[in-house]
C-alpha cells in the first residue's frame, strides 16, 4: 500500500469521525405539531405553489427558550405546513458552532445569523438563491425593509429574508438633563461642542451622576455605536462596494471626538468602572430610575426592557442627527437564509416565508398585547423588518396611550426609520468590524492616536478582504 | 576468522513470540489507534493545512507555499498575542510553583481529618469547569462590586481595573488562574510525602535549621516533581483559551474592551479558524506555537540536568 493511499484512508477516517460531531440534534426541540416524527409525504399551498413536507432543521433560532414573538410565529409556520417537522439548534449564532453543523452528515437546512455579518457568508456560497423560492411562495420582496434587502442581495439576486429591524436613537434621563439646566427635549444633538459641554455639566452639576453622556463605543462590537458617529460625521467604514474607509478624515474625526467624551473620565478604565456603577442595566434599579446617566445612543429593543422593567420612567428618545442637523438612525437585525446543504429546500423556504410573513409578525404581536396586558406593562411593539406587518402592528395593535413617554418613545424611533443606513455587505465583515473596533480600543486606552489607529485598522481590513477574495 | 554468534538470546521460543506479539498489539491497539486517528493524523492534516488557504467554512483551498507563515511575520496581533501569551507564563508559572509548594508544604505539616479537607479544598477548583471559572471571576474581579476590590478596600487599598484597565488584565487573569493550582499542588503534597524522614533526621542530627533542611534535603528530593510541575504549568500557561475566552470574548464580543489586552495566542489561533474562516493561517499558527513549546520544553530539559534529581540516578 502506497504511503499515499495510506494518507487517504486515514484522512477518510477522520473525515468519518468529524462528521460524527456534527450538531447535536437530539438535544434541539421539535416543533412537531402534528407528532409524526417528520411524515415525508408533502403538502399544503398556502399563498403560492410551494408544497412542503419532511424534516428540516433551524440553526441559529429557539423554540422552547424563546418569546412568544417566536414561538407564535413558528406555530403560524407549522400550522400552514403541517406536514414539516422542525428542530431547533436552540441556540443563537456562533461561528464556531456554524461550522461543525455546516460540516456535519446532517447540515442545517435553514440559516439565522446577524445581518451586518451575512455578506462574507453569501460571497462563500453557503446561502441559497432565493427566487424561486419567493416565487413558487408568493413572496413580494418589496414588503421587507428596503435597507435590509440591500444587504442581502448580490446582483439583483436576494440570499434571504430580513427578521427584525433595530435601529438607534439617543434615550435622554429627563430628571439628569433637567438638573443640568439641559432641556433634554431640545437638545440639539447635531452639535458635538454641545454634547461634549454637556457630558462635562451633568458630570460636574449632578451629584447622583457616574456617567454624563456614554457615545457607546466602549461595548462588544455587537452593541459599539461607532457607526452612528462616522455617519454623523459624513463617513463611512465600509463602502458601498465592500471596500474598508476606516483611515478616512471623518472616521478619524469621529474617533477623536468620542475618544474626547472619555477624557473626563481621567482613563477609558475609569469610565468603565464608572458606567458599571451605574445600575442594572437590564433590571428595575437601572441607570434612569437611579439618575446615575445623563444619555447614551441605544437600540430600540432597550425599550421595551424599559417599559417591562420600570415603566414609570422618566425618558425622552430623540434622533441621532447628522452634524448637518438632518435626523438618521444605523439598522440591523437578522437574516434568515436556506442553507445551501440543505436536501429539504422546499420546507425551508416554506418556513422562512411563513415566519416572516406578515400574517406570522402580525399573530405574534397580538400574542406579545395579549401577555403585556395580562402583565400590565405596556407593549412597545416589535419592529419586524416586513414593512406591511409593522405598519399593522403599530397602528392597530400596540396602543401606548396611557404611557405617553413610551408612546413618544416608540414614535421618535418610527419616524426615523426611513432615513436608516445599514452597513454595507463585506466579504470581510467580522475582520473589518475587527479592525475598526481595536483602533476604537487602542485610541480610548491611550495606545495610539487615531489616525496612526485607523490606518493599522484600515491595512489589516485590506487585508482581511484580500485574503476573503474580496 | 570468527562465525558471528547467532542472537538467540534475544528471541523467545517461536510460538510465544506470535502470541505475546498478538497480546501487545491488541493491549496496545486502543492507545495505537486513539493516537493516529486524534493526535498524530490531525497534526499532519494541520501541517498541510499550514501551507495552504483552506477555508473551514466552504471546505475550499489551494497550496499556497510559506505564505501563510510570512503572513506571521507582518501580523501585529501575532506579536502582541505572543507578547501577552509570555507576560502571563513568565508571571503565573514561578507562581503558581511558589504558592503550590507553600499550600503543599502547609498540607504536609497538617495532620488527621483537616489533612484530608484541604487537600480536597484546595483540588475542588481543577474540577470547576473552565467556563464556570471564568465566569466566577467575571463577578469577583469587577471594579468596585467585586470581592476581590472590596477585600483590598477593606484593607484601605484601592483595587485596580482587574478588567477594564489593559495594564491590569493580564495580573487579573493571573490571579484567576492561581485558583486553580491543585493539580500542582497535590502533585508537590505526594513529592514532598515521599522524602523520607531519616534524612531529615540526619540533617537535624547534623545541627541543619528548618531552612537548611528544606534547601538541601526537601528541595533536591521534590526536585523532579517540581521539574514536572514546571513543565505542564509552562505548557499549560502557553495554551491558556478557556477562562480568557469565556471573560473576554464569549457571548460573541469579538473585542474587548481593554484591546488586544487578554487577546491570548491561543485565543487568536481560535478567532482566525473559527470566527475568521482561516484554518490555513490557524494551522501556521498552531505549528508556531508547537515550535515555542518544544523549544521551551528542550531547554527546560537541559536546564534540568544540572538541578533535577532522580531517586537512584548517580550524580
Amino acid at each position: 500500500m502506497s504511503r499515499l493511499m495510506r494518507a487517504g484512508i486515514l484522512m477518510t477516517i477522520l473525515a468519518v469521525l468529524l462528521a460524527a460531531c456534527g450538531p447535536n440534534r437530539e438535544n434541539g426541540q421539535q416543533a412537531d405539531r402534528d407528532g409524526d416524527g417528520g411524515a415525508s409525504e408533502t403538502a399544503n399551498s398556502p399563498d403560492g405553489e410551494l408544497t412542503a413536507g419532511g424534516e428540516i432543521f433551524v440553526y441559529g433560532m429557539s423554540y422552547e427558550n424563546a418569546d412568544e414573538i417566536a414561538t407564535t410565529r413558528v406555530d403560524h409556520f407549522t400550522s400552514q405546513y403541517p406536514d414539516v417537522s422542525v428542530t431547533f439548534s436552540e441556540s443563537d449564532f456562533s461561528a464556531e458552532t456554524l461550522i461543525p453543523a455546516l460540516r456535519g452528515s446532517d447540515p442545517p437546512d435553514v440559516i439565522r445569523m446577524p445581518r451586518n455579518i451575512a455578506g462574507g457568508y453569501i460571497q462563500r456560497g453557503i446561502f441559497e438563491p432565493l427566487g424561486e423560492c419567493l416565487e413558487r411562495a408568493g413572496v413580494d420582496p418589496s414588503i421587507y425593509q428596503p435597507s435590509a434587502m440591500e444587504q442581502l442581495t448580490v446582483d439583483g439576486t436576494i440570499y434571504g429574508l430580513p427578521q427584525a429591524y433595530i435601529t438607534r436613537a439617543w434615550l435622554i434621563d429627563n430628571s439628569v438633563f433637567e438638573a443640568a439646566g439641559l432641556d433634554p427635549a431640545a437638545f440639539d444633538w447635531s452639535d458635538w461642542d454641545a454634547i461634549r459641554a454637556a457630558n462635562q455639566t451633568i458630570l460636574d452639576a449632578v451629584e447622583s451622576v457616574k456617567v454624563g453622556i456614554d457615545p457607546k463605543v466602549s461595548d462588544p462590537t455587537s452593541a459599539d455605536m461607532f457607526p452612528l458617529w462616522v455617519h454623523a460625521n459624513g463617513g463611512e467604514l465600509i463602502s458601498e462596494d465592500g471596500q474598508p474607509r476606516l483611515n478616512a478624515p471623518e472616521v478619524v474625526e469621529a474617533l477623536e471626538f468620542v475618544a474626547s467624551m472619555i477624557e473626563p473620565y481621567g482613563s477609558h478604565a475609569a469610565f468603565l468602572d464608572a458606567r458599571g456603577a451605574t445600575g442594572d442595566f437590564f433590571g428595575a434599579e437601572n441607570q434612569f430610575v437611579l439618575d446615575t446617566e445623563g444619555a447614551f445612543p441605544m437600540q430600540q429593543t432597550y425599550l421595551n426592557t424599559l417599559a417591562t422593567n420600570s415603566p414609570d420612567v422618566e425618558i425622552t428618545a430623540a434622533p441621532f442627527m447628522t452634524r448637518d442637523g438632518e435626523p438618521f438612525t444605523w439598522a440591523d437585525g437578522d437574516v434568515l437564509g436556506i442553507s445551501a446543504t440543505s436536501d429539504n429546500k422546499d420546507a425551508a423556504c416554506a418556513f422562512i416565508t411563513s415566519v416572516l410573513s406578515t400574517d406570522a409578525w402580525v399573530a405574534a404581536a397580538e400574542a406579545r398585547q395579549q401577555i403585556r396586558e395580562e402583565e400590565g406593562v405596556p407593549n412597545l411593539g416589535t419592529v419586524s423588518g416586513n414593512v406591511e406587518a409593522d405598519r399593522i402592528i403599530f397602528s392597530e395593535i400596540v396602543d401606548l396611550a396611557d404611557y405617553p413617554v413610551f408612546e413618544a418613545a416608540v414614535q421618535t424611533y418610527l419616524d426615523v426609520q426611513d432615513a436608516a443606513f445599514v452597513i454595507p455587505r463585506s466579504v470581510a465583515a467580522e475582520q473589518v468590524q475587527q479592525a475598526w473596533a481595536t483602533a476604537v480600543d487602542r485610541v480610548l486606552n491611550g495606545n495610539a492616536d487615531p489616525q496612526a489607529a485607523l490606518d493599522q485598522a484600515q491595512a489589516e481590513a485590506e487585508a482581511a478582504i484580500a485574503d476573503a477574495g474580496g | 576468522m570468527q562465525a558471528a554468534e547467532p542472537r538467540r538470546i534475544l528471541r523467545l521460543p517461536v510460538g510465544q513470540d506470535r502470541s505475546t506479539l498478538l497480546w501487545v498489539a491488541l493491549f496496545l491497539s486502543p492507545w495505537i489507534i486513539g493516537f493516529v486517528v486524534f493526535t498524530a493524523g490531525p497534526m499532519l492534516w494541520s501541517l498541510w493545512l499550514s501551507f495552504t488557504n483552506y477555508d473551514v467554512l466552504t471546505g475550499t483551498g489551494d497550496f499556497i507555499g510559506l505564505r501563510n507563515y510570512e503572513r506571521m511575520l507582518g501580523d501585529r496581533r501575532v506579536g502582541v498575542s505572543l507578547w501577552n501569551t509570555a507576560y502571563f507564563t513568565l508571571l503565573y508559572v514561578p507562581l503558581s510553583v511558589g504558592l503550590g509548594l507553600l499550600l503543599a508544604s502547609l498540607l504536609n505539616r497538617t495532620g488527621g481529618r483537616l489533612a484530608g479537607f484541604f487537600r480536597t479544598a484546595f483540588y475542588l477548583p481543577n474540577v470547576t469547569p473552565a467556563v464556570a471559572v471564568g465566569t466566577l471571576f467575571l463577578l469577583l474581579l469587577n471594579n468596585p462590586d467585586g470581592l476581590v476590590n472590596q477585600a483590598l478596600a477593606a484593607i484601605g487599598i484601592p483595587g485596580p481595573s482587574w478588567l477594564n484597565d489593559p495594564a491590569w488584565i493580564k495580573n487579573g487573569i493571573v490571579l484567576m488562574m492561581l485558583w486553580s493550582i491543585g493539580g500542582t499542588v497535590v502533585i508537590l503534597f505526594a513529592a514532598l510525602r515521599n522524602v523520607p524522614v531519616e534524612l531529615y533526621e540526619a540533617a537535624r542530627i547534623d545541627g541543619a535549621s528548618a531552612w537548611r533542611q528544606f534547601r538541601h534535603v526537601t528541595l533536591p528530593m521534590i526536585s523532579g516533581a517540581l521539574f514536572f510541575v514546571l513543565i505542564i504549568n509552562t505548557v499549560a500557561s502557553l495554551q491558556l483559551f478557556s477562562e480568557v475566552y469565556t471573560i473576554f470574548y464569549g457571548q460573541q464580543q469579538g473585542q474587548t474592551a481593554g484591546g488586544d489586552s487578554a487577546l491570548f495566542y491561543v485565543v487568536y489561533l481560535f478567532r482566525n479558524a473559527f470566527e475568521f474562516f482561516e484554518m490555513g493561517y490557524a494551522s501556521a499558527l498552531a505549528w508556531l506555537l508547537f515550535a515555542v513549546i518544544g523549544l521551551i520544553t528542550f531547554v527546560q530539559f537541559r536546564v534540568s540536568r544540572r538541578f533535577v534529581y532522580y531517586e537512584g540516578e548517580e550524580r
